[in-house]
């Protein structure tokens, strides 16, 4: 491979940042974890909202678990875990592309899902949707008005910051 | 996606060897990662669990899927960086051109370069309780060497910014020398930093001849 000593080819700087790696436990940057009970159970609850959520407005839009993962680029698998509330597999990133994908309002969405603290019309909104809305397969009359109403609250939020 | 040679340096041996960091990875190439890092952190978490190692020890990346971050690098202001050795992903970088802009107050409101994810391998981890070392070193400091001098093309003088794992803060702090200007709680109160133009002369001052 090579011969010559690192010290001849790296910047004093980066060798000693190099040099110091080792000493460190991570350089990793991004988000936390949400398993390994690094965040409190109340996430937990926020994804399973947010799943349920992104189950009934994918329906509302006829779309199959795998019409949307393709478009997400993800595995059906993938978003079925969304929609389970399995928070280890939601990132704030991919909440935000799920909202372009539902045409829900993003910053909103953010605060269902947990990654933010919600205001009170967002949790308000959130709690009735939760006890409204139940993952059945097809979208019955409640449902659909549980939806509505709750995508209507948050577009409403929106509009008032 | 185009390739550059670097040194890195195999932690064991301490001989240096000749790597390749890619720019312009596509989302594919996060499918393979995940691939190859998900069944070392398997490994790792089954170790850490047999050694009853705290919670709060445990490499807090550990859970990342780097799969499912594959769809964050359609988005056109997203770059995806990865250094390659041994035809295997050793360490990757995804970072953004437009979302952010600079905090500090010598440079508010600036665009800067955000590196939104930076991961090492897991084998490359240093994970003391377990008696892991980390195979390859270099890595998180090439990778962010390349995030300050992709914020030189696009003009914006090298200002990086970051949110930093806990475990990592030390590292950006310290070795980097970033500025730290608070804790977000829209990012799970992670520590931003950010680097100073003062920094940036210092880590662009003297650069290796590739």
């Amino acid at each position: 491979m090579n011969d010559e000593p690192i010290t001849e080819r790296f910047s004093k700087v980066i060798l000693e940042m190099g040099e110091a790696e080792g000493q460190y436990r991570s350089f990793s940057v991004g988000g936390l974890a949400l398993t390994c009970g690094f965040l409190p159970e109340a996430a937990s609850e926020s994804a399973r909202v947010f799943g349920r959520l992104v189950a009934l407005a994918r329906r509302h839009k006829g779309w199959h678990v795998a019409q949307l993962a393709e478009q997400m680029a993800l595995e059906p698998t993938e978003i079925e875990a969304i929609e389970r509330g399995q928070c280890a597999v939601l990132t704030a990133d991919l909440v935000q592309l799920l909202a372009e994908q539902l045409d829900l309002p993003a910053n909103r969405l953010i605060e269902v899902a947990g990654f933010r603290t919600a205001g009170p019309e967002v949790a308000r909104a959130a709690s009735e949707f939760a006890a409204r809305s139940q993952p059945a397969a097809k979208l019955s009359p409640e449902e659909q008005a549980a939806l509505e109403e709750f995508v209507k609250a948050l577009s409403m939020s929106t509009q008032g910051g | 996606m185009s390739g550059t040679p670097l040194w890195i340096r195999r932690r064991k041996s301490g001989q240096d060897v000749r790597a390749t960091l890619l720019d312009g990875m596509q989302p594919q190439d996060l499918v393979v990662v995940e691939n190859d890092w998900g069944t070392e952190r398997s490994l790792i978490v089954q170790e850490l669990l047999e050694k009853q190692v705290d919670r709060f020890l445990w490499p807090e990346s550990i859970h990342w899927n780097w799969r499912l971050k594959a769809p964050l690098l359609k988005m056109l202001e997203a770059t995806g960086f990865g250094i390659v050795y041994e035809q295997k992903w050793q360490a990757v970088m995804m970072t953004k051109t437009v979302s952010y802009s600079a905090r500090l107050p010598e440079q508010l409101g600036q665009p800067m370069v955000y590196i939104d994810y930076l991961e090492v391998a897991p084998w490359n981890w240093v994970v003391p309780e377990l008696g892991r070392e980390g195979r390859f070193g270099y890595l998180g400091t090439r990778l962010f060497s390349r995030a300050v001098h992709q914020s030189v093309e696009e003009g914006f003088r090298g200002r990086v910014g970051l949110h930093a794992l806990p475990q990592a803060e030390s590292f950006y702090l310290q070795q980097c020398q970033m500025t730290p200007l608070g804790r977000d709680r829209s990012k799970e109160g992670l520590l931003y930093l950010e680097l100073s133009p003062a920094a940036v002369n210092r880590i662009l001052a003297k650069e290796e001849t590739p």
